[in-house]
């Protein structure tokens, strides 16, 4: 009887240990957040004399509204422009060139598809450089334009893995039936293929989207202006200016961070798979 | 362009802030290896062995620093160590303010400190990659160590670890790699530190080809970085071959 006693006691304990640290890192996760909310809803006096975790006495959007007439808004527009096109064109580029490389076998298809694994080697970052250089010589510096291709480059060896995967179970007799049918090339793809690809195509486009909205080294080598700065160098460069003033930082962070979070939380368990199956493939 | 020839290599081998960047890499990949698999391991065990709406709550809870953008975390973080920031508030409140540092001010403590902002984004998806592997574990592995009545530690040790050593090898391949070619929330909360004290290989890179405009450099660290990714990867598969894990 004793031991059991001592046993439940020593279970109970480590209950309590394990609650609470979860809890604590629970608190770590969001804390700095919940902080950067109110905080960005105090004025600045209030700011001042308050602790950092009292609520605002009288809450104020004005902080907000400096920060969207200081023109930080354009750089928030400009990364909806460089998401958006570069999701565009990564997914059409990839399904296709998956299917293709899956389903039309052509001389020397596998080779391509071993170069395209091969990019999933490269660390952006050792690109840098000379992609500096042909966005220089293609005059595209500066420029969103000049963003969307590195953008679309760096993401394809991972979007034609995972889709050729997809693609490769496909049977080829539902192809060929569809050929026997009279379908052409592009509208067995549209019809057979795409339909089986809508995961996965899910799955890139989360985590690429995720990507592009937080990428941060190719925008600051390839762009300088600040009418081409993307939200995370408008961010960055709004804290250069007004960094002393906390309370416009916390709500520029709020408003970069918020809506975020919100997207995530309707999408939730589809967002943390799409991310995680992305980068262990990529 | 000038060829000129092993100039660059030459001058890299005998470059100290390389070295020391290299270095501080290596500070890097061991205190995320540290920080972020043990936090990793132990809340993907907490939410996969714990059942409830509550959990689900918490999991995607965890999870959402891995979705702010590295700048976001980088200034947030920036606010936290910051001399009147919050740790330091925190401290004062504590009575511990014998305790208080100037978190990213001091070049002796600013890369330790950037690296923790770094962990608190990038753990939760270690635990996402634990979580499936855990979840992927046969229930039969659970049920004859259930039969053979062993404790929880013990269940631990031998289910719960060896059926995710895959994975686990996988995720020290991926951290590894991500490590040395780190970049974002180091140079956002510290510019590479006073005197290159929180300088790592890609942020010295961007500012040999970027700040002193010297792209030839520039490349020469970028290419000595993907080498060393390269060899690490071949080295670990195939040790990872032979010890058949």
């Amino acid at each position: 009887m004793r031991t059991i006693k001592i046993e439940k006691h020593t279970e109970n304990l480590f209950k309590i240990i394990i609650w609470s640290l979860a809890l604590f890192w629970l608190f770590v996760t969001l804390y700095p957040l919940f902080v950067m909310v109110i905080n960005s809803l105090k004025t600045r006096s209030e700011y001042m004399i308050s602790t950092m975790w009292a609520l605002p006495k009288k809450a104020t959007l004005n902080n907000y509204l400096v920060v969207l007439e200081s023109g930080f808004m354009r750089s928030y527009f400009n990364s909806f422009i460089v998401t958006f096109f570069s999701l565009v064109f990564m997914i059409s580029f990839s399904t296709l060139a998956a299917y293709g490389l899956s389903k039309l076998k052509f001389p020397g298809s596998k080779t391509v598809y071993a170069i395209f694994i091969a990019g999933m080697m490269i660390p952006i970052h050792i690109t840098i450089i000379p992609i500096f250089k042909l966005t220089q010589s293609l005059h595209l510096y500066d420029s969103l334009a000049g963003l969307v291709g590195p953008y679309v480059a760096s993401a394809l060896p991972m979007a034609i893995f995972i889709l050729k995967g997809f693609i490769d179970a496909v049977p080829g007799e539902l192809n060929e039936a569809a050929e026997i049918d009279g379908a052409d090339k592009f509208v067995t793809f549209r019809l057979i293929i795409l339909p089986v690809l809508t995961p996965a195509i899910s799955t890139v486009m989360i985590y690429n989207a995720v990507y592009y909205w937080g990428e941060f080294l190719y925008a600051l080598v390839l762009t300088m202006s600040k009418s081409n700065r993307t939200i995370n160098l408008g961010l960055w460069a709004f804290y250069g200016e007004r960094g002393v003033d906390l309370t416009l930082i916390f709500s520029a962070l709020a408003i970069c961070s918020i809506p975020l979070i919100i997207v995530y939380a309707i999408f939730q368990e589809r967002v943390i798979n799409g991310m995680v199956a992305g980068a262990v493939k990529g | 362009m000038n060829f000129i020839g092993l100039r660059n290599w030459i001058e890299l081998f005998g470059d100290v802030v390389f070295w020391k960047s290299l270095a501080h890499n290596f500070q890097l990949l061991f205190m995320a290896v540290i920080v972020q698999f043990s936090l990793g391991l132990f809340l993907a065990l907490f939410i996969t062995l714990k059942k409830g709406k509550g959990i689900d709550f918490l999991k995607i809870s965890y999870f959402v620093p891995f979705i702010l953008s590295t700048v976001f975390v980088g200034l947030l973080w920036g606010y936290i160590f910051a001399w009147d920031g919050m740790l330091n508030t925190f401290l004062d409140v504590l009575h511990l303010g014998g305790l208080k540092q100037d978190w990213l001010g001091d070049p002796k403590i600013s890369l330790n400190s950037a690296i923790i902002a770094t962990c608190w984004r990038n753990y939760p998806f270690f635990m996402i990659l634990f979580q499936a592997a855990i979840v992927g574990i046969p229930q039969s592995h659970f049920e004859v160590a259930q039969i053979e009545g062993v404790s929880k530690i013990q269940m631990l040790f031998f289910v719960i670890i060896p059926g995710i050593k895959h994975t686990f090898m996988n995720a020290v391949l991926l951290i590894i790699l991500g490590s040395l070619k780190y970049f974002d929330i180091i140079f956002v909360m510290t510019l590479g530190g006073t005197n290159h004290s929180a300088e790592l290989m890609a942020t010295y890179m961007y500012k040999s080809a970027f700040e002193n405009l010297r792209m030839g450099y520039g490349s020469t660290i970028a290419m000595a970085m993907f080498l060393l990714m390269v060899i690490i990867s071949i080295v670990f598969q195939i040790i990872r071959k032979r010890r058949d894990v």
